[in-house]
Parts: C-alpha cells; sequence; structure tokens
C-alpha cells in the first residue's frame, strides 16, 4: 500500500476467511454500482453518513526531506457526506455536457486485505484498484491506485464505508479530470 | 516565415485554427513569447528558507527557483552544463547543493559550480569553474509575494511589464499580511493548446451558465440563465497593454467556496473595507468580489475562489496545468485549511467546475487534425466597439458579457509574435490604448 501509514500493519489481525469474502464482496458490488452509473444507490447503501472520503496525491521530493505529509499532499477529494451528496447531485443534473454521450468505466479491485480494529465491527481494508475509462469513441484513460478504507458494520448488520484514503498512482494526473468514485 | 497578420486579426475579432496546432507557430511562439515575457514560476510562500527550492517551466525549459542567503531569489536552467543531464529532479524541498546524477557536478544554490569530482586529476589545474555555472534566468523578480521570470534581459520591469494590471492586482495581492500558496500544486496534463484555458480565464463569463450548468444547479438548487451576466450591473471586464485581463463580477466572492467556508463571505466583507486605506475607496470596493483573470501569457486566477494557475505548454497540442489554492497569511488556519480543500474541490483535477472546462478545452484543439477544419477561423468578436475608459479603473473597458478580454489576450499574442525584439514591441504597443478605443466601428 502506497501509504506513509505502517505499510507492516503490526498491531492488527486479519479477519478470517468468511468475513474477508464478505468484505471482497462489499468492495466489488461497490465497483459494479459505480461503473453502471448507480451513484445515489452506492452513496446511500454503501456509504456510512460520517464518512471522510480522500483522495491524495504527493508531490515528489528527495528522500531526506522531511517534510510534514500535510505539506506536500494535495486533496483532489477530501469529501464529508454533504460533498460527496454534492457531487453525485451534480451527475444527477443530467446537464453536464461533459457527460453526454455517456461513458464507460470498468474498476478492477485487488490485493484485498483485511484486519480488525479496535472497535468492535469496524475493519481495515487495503485494496489496490485500476479503472478504465472509455468515452468519445477515442478516450481510453486508466488510473492505478491504492486504497486504505475503515469499514464499519451498522446496526442494520451491513457494513458501509467510513473512510477512504485513496493514494492515485503518478504524480501528474493524465487522464483528463478524476472526476469519479474510486 | 509565420504570417501573423494571417493569423489573428486583430481588427476584427478573429483567429486562424492553426495557431492552435501548427509546430512552426508554435516554436515561434516559444521563443516570442515564452523566451520574452515575464512568467509566473512561484510565491514567495512557497520557498520561505534559505535553500527553499520549487521547479517549474518557463516555456518547455524547466527551471529552478531557489531563495538565496540574502533573501532574495534566484532562478536557473534545470540542467548540468557538463554533459546536460536534468539537475535537480525533485519538484520542491530545501538544499545546500545540486549534485548532478550523472558524474557528480555539484553546484551552490547561487548557480555557482561548486565541485568537480576529481578535478585536479581529471581536467588539471586550469580548469575555471566559473565559466560553467548554472544558466541564469535573466530577470527575477516579485509583486507582492508573485515570482516571475523573464529570460530577456531587454524586457522591462516587472511592474511595468504588470502595467494596469498591478493596480487589480494590488486590490487581492496586497492585503495586509499579504498572500500565502497552501500546499504544492495539483498537476494534470491535458491535451489542448496553451492558449485555451488562459483565454477562458480571461473572462469567458459566457460559458458558466452553460458548461457550469449542471455544477451550478446542484450547489444552488437554480440553473443560472446565461442572459444573468448580459447586465449592465454583473460587473465589467479589463484589458491592458501586454495582454492582461480581467473579469470582476459584482457577485460575491466566495460562492463557490460556499459549502465549507461560509464564513469567508464575512471575512470579505470586513476586509473590504479595511482595504479602503489601502487601495482607495473604488478599489477596495473590488475586493470582495468574484473576478477571473489572466496575466498574459500563461498564469491565470480566480478571485473569491482562491485558485491560482500556471498553464505550460507541452507541444502545440498539451498543456500540464499546476493549480494552486492560495490564501490570505491572516486567516486562521483552520479557514486555510477548508479554502485549500475547496479550492481543489472546485478547481483541481477533480474539480467540479475545472472537469467540464477541461473537456471544452480539449475539444477546441483536437478537430484542428483535419487540414480543412483547420484552415477556419474562430470568432471573439461578442462586444465588440463598446470598448471605453472608464474613470475609476485603469486599462481599457469592456462589457462583462463579451470577449473583451479574450481578444486582448491575442492583439498581445500577435503584438509579440511579429516583434523581433521587445524594443519593436514596446514601440508597437506604445499607442495601444488609443489604438484600441478609435477601434470602436465594427
Ligand atoms: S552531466 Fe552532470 S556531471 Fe556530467
Ligand atoms: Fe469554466
Amino acid at each position: 500500500m502506497p501509504s506513509k501509514e505502517d505499510p507492516k500493519m503490526p498491531e492488527q489481525r486479519p479477519v478470517a476467511m468468511e468475513l474477508h469474502h464478505e468484505i471482497t464482496q462489499f468492495l466489488h458490488r461497490e465497483a459494479r454500482l459505480l461503473d453502471s452509473d448507480l451513484l445515489r444507490d452506492w452513496l446511500t447503501t454503501m456509504v456510512d453518513r460520517e464518512i471522510r472520503y480522500q483522495l491524495v496525491i504527493r508531490d515528489e521530493r528527495y528522500r531526506k526531506d522531511k517534510s510534514p505529509d500535510a505539506d506536500r499532499e494535495i486533496m483532489p477529494f477530501d469529501d464529508d457526506y454533504t460533498i460527496l451528496d454534492l457531487r453525485v447531485r451534480q451527475f444527477e443534473t443530467g446537464m453536464q455536457t461533459m457527460l453526454d454521450p455517456g461513458q464507460q468505466m470498468f474498476r478492477v479491485v485487488s490485493n484485498v486485505e483485511a484486519f480488525h480494529n479496535d472497535s468492535e465491527g469496524e475493519f481495515t481494508v487495503l485494496s489496490y484498484g485500476t479503472v478504465s475509462r472509455f468515452r468519445r469513441v477515442y478516450e481510453n484513460e486508466r488510473s492505478v491506485y491504492g486504497r486504505r478504507d475503515v469499514l464499519r458494520r451498522g446496526e442494520d448488520g451491513q457494513l458501509r464505508l467510513l473512510s477512504r484514503r485513496v493514494v492515485l498512482g503518478g504524480r501528474v494526473v493524465r487522464s483528463k479530470n478524476l472526476l469519479f468514485f474510486l | 516565415m509565420v504570417d501573423i497578420k494571417a493569423l489573428v486579426d486583430v481588427e476584427n475579432g478573429t483567429q486562424s485554427r492553426r495557431i492552435f496546432w501548427e509546430r512552426d507557430i508554435y516554436e515561434l511562439e516559444l521563443e516570442r513569447i515564452f523566451a520574452r515575457c515575464w512568467l509566473f514560476l512561484t510565491h514567495e510562500s512557497q520557498i520561505p528558507n534559505y535553500g527553499d527550492f520549487f521547479v517549474t517551466k518557463m516555456g518547455e525549459d524547466e527551471v529552478v527557483v531557489i531563495r538565496q542567503k540574502d533573501g532574495s531569489i534566484g532562478a536557473f536552467l534545470n540542467q548540468c552544463r557538463h554533459r546536460g543531464m536534468k539537475l535537480c529532479m525533485a519538484e520542491a524541498g530545501n538544499a545546500r547543493a545540486f549534485s548532478c546524477a550523472y558524474h557528480g557536478w555539484a553546484y551552490g544554490v547561487d548557480g555557482t559550480l561548486k565541485s568537480v569530482p576529481c578535478e585536479k586529476e581529471s581536467y588539471g589545474p586550469d580548469f575555471d569553474k566559473a565559466q560553467w555555472g548554472l544558466h541564469p534566468v535573466a530577470k527575477v523578480e516579485s509583486y507582492k509575494g508573485f515570482i516571475f521570470g523573464c529570460m530577456d534581459a531587454a524586457a522591462p520591469s516587472l511592474v511595468d511589464y504588470l502595467g494596469d494590471a498591478a493596480w487589480y492586482m494590488d486590490i487581492w495581492a496586497g492585503v495586509p499580511g499579504g498572500i500565502e500558496f497552501l500546499g504544492p500544486p495539483s498537476r494534470s496534463i491535458i491535451r489542448s493548446n496553451w492558449k485555451s484555458p488562459p483565454e477562458n480565464f480571461i473572462g469567458d463569463s459566457y460559458h458558466v451558465g452553460w458548461t457550469h450548468a449542471g455544477v451550478l444547479k446542484a450547489m444552488t438548487g437554480e440553473v443560472m440563465p446565461q442572459l444573468a451576466f448580459a447586465s449592465k450591473d454583473a460587473g465589467f471586464q479589463v484589458t491592458t497593454r501586454y495582454g492582461h485581463g480581467h473579469g470582476i463580477n459584482w457577485g460575491p466572492g466566495p460562492i463557490l467556496m460556499s459549502p465549507n467556508c461560509p464564513d469567508l463571505f464575512e471575512w470579505t466583507e470586513r476586509r473590504g473595507v479595511e482595504m479602503e486605506a489601502i487601495v482607495g475607496e473604488k478599489a477596495s470596493k473590488l475586493y470582495s468580489r468574484h473576478w477571473d483573470g489572466t496575466l498574459f501569457p500563461n498564469c491565470s486566477y480566480l478571485i473569491g475562489t482562491y485558485v491560482f494557475k500556471a498553464w505550460h505548454p507541452i507541444g502545440p497540442d498539451k498543456v500540464e496545468i499546476m493549480t494552486w489554492a492560495f490564501a490570505e497569511k491572516d486567516m486562521s488556519d483552520d479557514l486555510k485549511h477548508r479554502i485549500k480543500v475547496a479550492a481543489h474541490r472546485v478547481f483541481g483535477p477533480a474539480g467540479i467546475l475545472e472537469s467540464d472546462d477541461i473537456d471544452n478545452f480539449e475539444y477546441i484543439a483536437l478537430p484542428n487534425q483535419g487540414h480543412v477544419t483547420r484552415q477556419g477561423k474562430m470568432n471573439l468578436q461578442m462586444g465588440m466597439g463598446r470598448e471605453r475608459e472608464e474613470a475609476d479603473y485603469p486599462g481599457v473597458i469592456g462589457d462583462f458579457l463579451s470577449e473583451h478580454g479574450q481578444r486582448g489576450l491575442y492583439r498581445s499574442w500577435a503584438d509579440c509574435m511579429s516583434s523581433a525584439n521587445w524594443a519593436e514591441l514596446e514601440a508597437k504597443t506604445a499607442s495601444w490604448k488609443q489604438d484600441l478605443l478609435r477601434k470602436k466601428k465594427v
């Protein structure tokens, strides 16, 4: 996981196989809803109201540079639920010329690891992903990313996304824009 | 030889599509615009301490901008003088020396060649290191903390180059305590010609209610009619001698920041009153409003949205965008953080407004692949004939819903491209204001 947080995860217990399966299915379902433009369904059924959703890009410096992360990061996304809702409403207006004709997206999720958090019913989930986007006949772009999520089991027994930190591969965005959820 | 008159018709407000595609025109732009004009490098707040550096571009020349021991700023081509390798591989940081990855020549922050491995043994006693320092950018100056570089030693001073635009810059950048850039820039490469984004940011009020209709509806709950900007009370546009321009809208400045930074409305109202003593009453009235602006050739900003951008050309068909969020130094850390997030949210790479714009910029450029398409011309005639002087505002004024600023950008483009040097350019533009006002009859 290309994150500054401890990649060894020493304190945390991996989840058992059945829970791992449930979590993986959660990530796959997310990818399917997002690929299918079912953004409202994704938001209301899979995202916790207390969500913190971040997408981070770090600048490139020499190894000896000890500047704090906060000085080195840009957050194209740093959203709570109300902002995610605003972004979904932007798509729902149907008025974005940029999205007409519609585009095709394919999210592939892999390298899923899941660990128990200290609080009951919360799990840290690491994954890698790629997203390909096809649009305007000729456009074909791909982004690669790593994610560190926290999933929380709600009172209804369903897992929901409580926090997500996406680290995007590459310093310079080459895919026109990142106007999609990862 | 490129025939500039055939490419940009300043009298009629039209431009050939060839200037957005053809390589020979682009090469001349690198020479006559990017190697001649003052270009934005970075902001002083990005390199506050001795040895702090930031790597950026001037045209396609990469430069390292470094804070010197005496507090001044130096800028040098980012290339080793030995076999020409790119020197600094980090984009920012702090250093006392820069050593080349190839053979280890090392340069000081002042650009001098400090050490050459095995110097005595390999070059002998007579090697003159003083001859092989880094290539300096001819001029480096800063205005209100904004650092600009110029490759042409014959250029006028930065403040003269800004001209009437400096009066406008004083209003938002001349605040007590000054401006601070918040973190590194976001960077993206898009498939457009470098002129399309600054052209848009200089004053394209026309596209706002159309291109951004979706996001504006999502934010405000209403569809903003394009007609809203046609009112005489909407604001005004400005153009200046060297093509810098602004569109100033009388609407409240921080409108796009409202979801996270509602306190900015109060901040700007209060600050606007304080600014009266600093810039005068007329100017201070502009402080809390929403503006777009471009400093010719390739940096733009949105006042009220706290976004500053540089547009670096990569060939005639690609642009690298650097986007910074900025704040006033006097603001609280909490507000600065929220501004940083909100500014990138609207105009960063996942920006809810930016994303609409980029698709336009790309599809202005791409059709020019067609030979016949490329022979066509584009139209910036909106509001021609309404150029005027206004006692309260420097520069030449046009309507807010017009292409006044954009015409100014291409006027300056044509002036630069048809001049062999600064002397010619200064002579050509000496009576720019009278020339422009005379052109009122379409
Ligand atoms: S190229 Fe830099 S030391 Fe040789
Ligand atoms: Fe726009």
